[in-house]
């Protein structure tokens, strides 16, 4: 998806390598600017977007105020925290101090907004990498033995369970977990504490929301790279199976699946938030599910911020890689 | 191939710089110990697992109940405090008298320190009257309930007058929501620095407040000194999360568990203590909207089609209670003689007809669910039995902020709504009984007799004529029914078997009595 | 190397096949030749059960989903209620029945929600370079990132619970991905020679692209609507858990599996019945989707050999 977002680069006609890298690099460089504009468009769409649809929500006032508020308590209440006035009013205010990166203050703790984002924004990153580790170190290792059998028992019977491993949610996985690790053996938490053991249960969760499609795409590309002709030369040379697979089936699929585990990231980002809430796990999609049911638009507004550039940033990351890594698509057109 | 090997290394790479830069830049969230450490030692560590913190952290002005009142039991004291029996016990402040209607002079209590050093006494109660008497104080929570407060006045360092702008019989027992912080850092912090340095006299000192759990040390200067060194607080909204954190002993008591999880609980050894915080629930309704349910026959027809004795058997173990009244028994107020609606289904269908709705009802209703022990059930088994008298009624499910924005304006598109309210934290019926009158601002419901005697009774200083004259708003809340009553509700917490002295008037914990062995 | 990832660049597309294709049963495969039709048949088989089901509840009486009964609470399963009984002693089997009524239906209106708006969209947009393009890029980008939970808040806000506004917040989630996808897709397609040809020749715009382009993209779209189906049958299940989805009683499978939680030492019936319902409809819409990959593959190798 992300490969094609933007216009493959034409290398130039050049034989002389370094005459060729300095277009090149230009062009990288005016890619990543056209990147930056774009990333700043979409934020400034995004918050107008969600300033609308939060307000249509509900009214926040009324939460401060509580459910003893008198008519009086409330216009005070409306007052004291900015909610009064035209709604345009409030929008403009709004828009001029998001270009200074001022969410406000939440208007649960009165806390900084964009402060207790990231505040909480290390626990879901934690999160979100042991949960590619883990999907990696499961699903690399699976995907590649997968990909380079041959039809048989044991691989109809493996591929069996991994579909069906990819139609059980992932919160029921959690679930289970939680039932036999923490309340049946005692072995693990089922809530955050803070130390390393909390935050196994949590990832394999995440993880497993991407597991079985990270192996059948490693099966395949590793299936696919594995009919290649430099394989076949290999083979024929001798190379045993598993030399085939892992110095020269492997390196390839690993380009794929890097691409997959980028793409990944936005969707593990929502994953988080049914994980987190599972877990009590004090990450930002905790933060997201509480601010959102106690209509406190400020922690929202920049919480929905701040993952956007990240999911942004990971997409150009992965996009450069990708680009740089595979000379066939530089040369597109070919 | 190299090439391409060493950038998908970098990519992982990339990520792994991703991890430790997480984890170096990661404030821990500060936990709970497994308590290996300190179990055996005379102090240790209480954990607590509730459903929320505090919205306004450790603003003592900004909430009232639950559940913030869990925290700040722990952090601050007021005035008094009202006991189960609805009795009005001292707290900061040993004894009171009523000078004249607006005029109360209640001597303090000597000797006692906040947490910070400064001195507790009269300057600082005035202190806090005059904040909850100031504009930006009026706006609390605290502030709105306490709007009959006009003035303070130190006559001496123990004693301060109090002055009220109207004769207010119960207000001793109102000021149980006073909490008082340390003046001296209230005027330095401002309300928005208080809120995460809170100063108080009471049992524990709040070292850290988080987003989701907060951690205290005990205050040994404290005149209610705990018996445990350390009290954590963590945030587990989801019931199911919170008696699995309990079960796997990552915390080790667990405020608000769910019925049916009583008896898996105790078999495993755990100590589960059922009580009565006075709360009826509910299914309110909008008479002054119109439409079928002005009527109150049909309003007595729901409630004798619903069968209370049977959700309570079944869904509560029993250990709640049918409502008669819209007051728990022990309630200042409640009519023993009135006896509410016994399950009848036939007399229900008798009335309908009588009211022209033989041929059936549609009727709906917006709910908020997982505030109280089986509630979804109990809105459902409801539903179920008024289906069997041919009244249909469509159940919605709404956020609790949802219902705030509907309920403060009363601005619903349904004619019923599931209403819980209770006598705490004064334990007296003219608090819910107003709910349910003319007397609420935007009022969903209006009966003049009731409003009538509702005002009669708040400027009664005879307590048996006050209680006389609630009782008959029960009894013409039982003629003309402001609600389809549902359940008197219970609240259930468990702990772990070496937590022990725990015990809860109205909510307030006291945490000074708690030990974990 | 490309040819996989063109696919797999869709995170909820992966309908990349196996070498020779999965197949779950050795025996259907040998009867049926070649694996990726055995996908599809038990695939379509079990889908074919599911909406047999559904369309028999509407007219035959399957047992009272809604029937309350508080002595019979938490029964495990046995000979009058064969699934058991849950939290208010309805029988859990009349639920998975109805529930499947709602998830199919939800499922198979929000897929084509999403996917009539995508693959318009991604078309559009590869058809027509310049402002078009970029504005159908940028909505997708923007959608994309806009967080899947606020757009349900909003939507239950505004709309209330129940099955169209469900519908409706997972239709408008899923289109963006689905765009892309198609529009990766039409892409490739819009630059091939013999379009490029036509439209020089004069062939009219629509014309060309209903001739040429789409034609080509259907079997992308099936694929497609199968996975994104699977996944929003998921997601429906996630937003009733967190209290976004249907009414309160409603008996739908996400609603079983919420209200399970707190049962599940005493009652773990209660979470098999709808998590067993879900994987299979699930398991459905993935085979289907494989078989069809395979079918196209196999049928792309062939013409290119």
């Amino acid at each position: 998806m992300s490969a094609m977002a933007g216009p493959a680069p034409l290398a130039s006609p050049s034989p002389d390598t370094a005459a060729r890298a300095r277009p090149a690099m230009r062009l990288l460089a005016r890619q990543l600017l056209n990147r930056v504009a774009q990333l700043v468009i979409l934020l400034f769409v995004i918050s107008s977007v969600l300033f609308v649809l939060l307000r249509l929500t509900g009214d926040p006032a009324v939460t401060i105020a509580g459910e003893n508020a008198t008519p009086d308590t409330l216009a005070a209440v409306r007052q004291q925290y900015g909610l009064d006035g035209s709604q345009l009013h409030q929008y403009l205010t709004f828009i001029g101090n998001l270009l200074h990166l001022d969410f406000g203050s939440s208007l649960a703790t009165g806390q900084d907004a964009l402060g207790m984002v990231g505040a909480q924004l290390p626990a879901t990153l934690r999160l979100a990498v042991a949960a590619i580790i883990l999907n990696a170190l499961i699903a690399i290792p699976v995907g590649a033995w997968l990909g380079s059998r041959r039809r048989g028992v044991a691989r109809e019977s493996a591929s069996f369970l991994i579909t069906i491993a990819q139609g059980i949610p992932g919160y029921v996985v959690g679930l289970l977990l939680i039932q036999v690790f923490a309340v049946w053996l005692h072995v693990l938490p089922s809530v955050a504490n803070g130390g390393f053991t909390s935050m196994i249960l949590p990832a394999l969760t995440l993880a497993s929301f991407q597991v079985p499609k990270m192996v059948r795409v490693t099966a395949a590309s590793v299936a696919e790279a594995g009919r290649a002709d430099y394989i076949l030369t290999a083979t024929a040379n001798g190379a045993s199976p598993s030399t085939v697979v892992l110095r020269h089936a492997l390196p390839n699929a690993l380009l794929a699946v890097t691409a997959m585990l980028g793409a990944q990231f936005a969707f593990l980002l929502s994953g988080t938030l049914i994980t987190e809430y599972l877990f009590n796990w004090p990450g930002l999609g905790l933060l997201m599910v509480n601010s959102v049911q106690r209509l406190d638009f400020p922690v929202v507004q920049a919480a929905v911020f701040v993952t956007a550039v990240m999911v942004f940033v990971v997409n150009v990351v992965m996009d450069i890689v990708f680009e740089l890594a595979d000379p066939r698509l530089r040369r597109s057109g070919a | 191939m190299r090439l391409r090997q060493g950038l998908s290394a970098i990519a992982l790479g990339v990520c792994a710089t991703l991890v430790v830069a997480a984890c170096s830049s990661a404030t821990t969230p500060q936990g709970s110990s497994s308590g290996g450490a300190n179990a055996g030692k005379p102090g240790g560590q209480l954990r607590v697992g509730v459903s929320a913190l505090p919205p306004g952290q450790g603003n003592p002005f900004s909430a009232i109940g639950s559940p913030s009142v869990y925290v700040w039991a722990s952090i601050f004291d007021a005035l008094t405090t009202v006991d189960k029996t609805g009795k009005v016990q001292p707290g900061l402040a040993t004894s009171w008298k009523n000078i004249d209607p607006t005029h109360w002079s209640f001597t303090l209590r000597q000797g006692v320190t906040f947490s910070n050093g400064e001195p507790f006494n009269a300057d600082a109660v005035v202190a806090t009257v005059n904040y909850l008497t100031s504009k930006e104080g009026k706006a609390t929570s605290v502030g709105g309930e306490l709007s009959m407060l006009a003035s303070a006045q130190a006559t001496d360092p123990n004693t301060v007058e109090i002055t009220t702008s109207t004769p207010n019989p119960v207000m001793p027992a109102s000021l149980c929501v006073m909490y008082i912080p340390a003046p001296k850092a209230w005027a330095q912090l401002g309300a928005k620095g208080f809120a995460t340095q809170p100063v108080g006299t009471g049992p524990f000192v709040a070292n850290s407040f988080t987003q989701n759990s907060v951690q205290l040390t005990a205050n040994t200067k404290s005149w209610r000194a705990p018996k445990v060194d350390k009290l954590s607080f963590t945030m587990l909204a989801d019931q199911a999360a919170r008696t699995q954190a309990l079960q796997s002993k990552q915390i080790d008591l667990e405020i608000g568990v769910s019925p049916d999880q009583m008896p898996s609980l105790s078999s495993a050894g755990f100590n589960v203590v059922t009580s009565s915080p006075q709360q009826i629930m509910s299914l309110a309704f909008r008479q002054t909207s119109g439409g079928p349910i002005a009527d109150p026959m049909v309003r007595q027809a729901l409630n004798y089609a619903v069968n209370k004795d049977a959700m309570n058997t079944s869904l509560l173990g029993g250990k709640g209670a049918a409502p008669t009244q819209g007051t728990a028994s022990n309630t200042f107020g409640n009519n023993p003689s009135v006896k509410g609606f016994p399950y009848d289904p036939d007399k229900a269908k008798q009335l309908l007809q009588q009211a022209g709705y033989g041929s059936g009802l549609k009727l709906s209703a917006d709910v908020v669910v997982g505030s109280f022990p089986a509630d979804a059930q109990i809105y459902q088994s409801a539903a179920a039995d008024l289906a069997k008298v041919g009244v249909q009624l469509t159940l919605t499910q709404i956020t609790f902020a949802d219902f705030l924005s509907k309920y403060l304006p009363n601005s619903w598109d349904t004619p019923m709504f599931g209403l819980s309210w209770n006598g705490q934290p004064t334990l007296q019926a003219s608090r819910p009984d107003t709910i349910f009158s003319c007397l609420q601002p935007k009022a969903f419901f209006c009966d003049p007799t009731v409003k009538d005697l509702l005002t009669k009774a708040s400027t009664e200083f005879d307590e048996n004529q006050r209680k006389q004259t609630l009782q008959d708003v029960a009894t013409q809340m039982q003629a003309n029914p402001p609600a389809l009553l549902l359940m008197e509700q219970i609240d259930i917490n468990a702990m772990a078997s070496n937590v022990n002295g725990f015990s809860a008037d109205n909510r307030t914990v006291h945490y000074e009595n708690i030990t974990v062995n | 190397m490309t040819a996989p990832l063109q696919r797999s660049e869709a995170p909820g597309d992966a309908g990349v096949p196996l070498a020779d294709a999965p197949t779950p049963v050795g025996v259907l495969r040998r009867r049926a030749g070649t694996g990726h039709t055995a996908s599809l048949y038990v695939g379509g088989a079990i889908a074919a059960v599911l909406v047999a089901t559904a369309l028999l509840s509407l007219f035959v009486h399957l047992g009272d989903p809604n029937a309350t009964d508080l002595l019979g609470r938490l029964h495990s399963p046995d000979g009058a209620h064969l699934a058991g009984t849950d939290e208010l002693g309805r029988d859990i089997l009349a639920r998975l029945v109805r529930g499947v009524r709602w998830s199919l239906g939800i499922g198979t209106i929000a897929t084509a929600i999403a996917v009539t708006i995508g693959a318009t969209l991604g078309t559009i947009g590869a058809w027509r370079p310049g402002i078009v393009r970029t504005l159908m890029v940028r909505s997708t980008d923007i959608g994309i990132s806009f967080p899947f939970l606020v757009i349900a808040v909003v939507i239950v806000a505004v709309v209330g619970h129940g099955f169209w506004p469900l519908t409706l917040t997972l239709g408008v989630v899923a289109w963006p991905t689905m765009a892309r996808v198609i529009y990766a897709q039409a892409r490739g397609l819009c630059e091939r020679e013999y379009v490029l040809a036509a439209r020089l020749a004069g062939v009219g715009g629509l014309r060309s692209l209903l001739t040429h382009v789409l034609p080509p993209l259907v079997p992308h779209l099936q694929v497609m609507a199968a996975f994104t189906f699977a996944d929003l049958l998921v997601a429906e299940s996630g937003l009733s858990f967190l209290g976004l989805g249907a009414p309160l009683g409603e008996a739908t499978w996400g609603n079983m599996l919420s209200a399970s939680r707190a049962y599940l030492i005493q009652a773990p019936w209660m979470m098999l019945g709808p998590a067993t319902a879900i994987v299979l409809a699930v398991l459905a819409a993935n085979l289907v989707g494989d078989g069809l990959t395979a079918r196209d593959h196999a049928k792309r190798s062939r013409s290119a050999a």
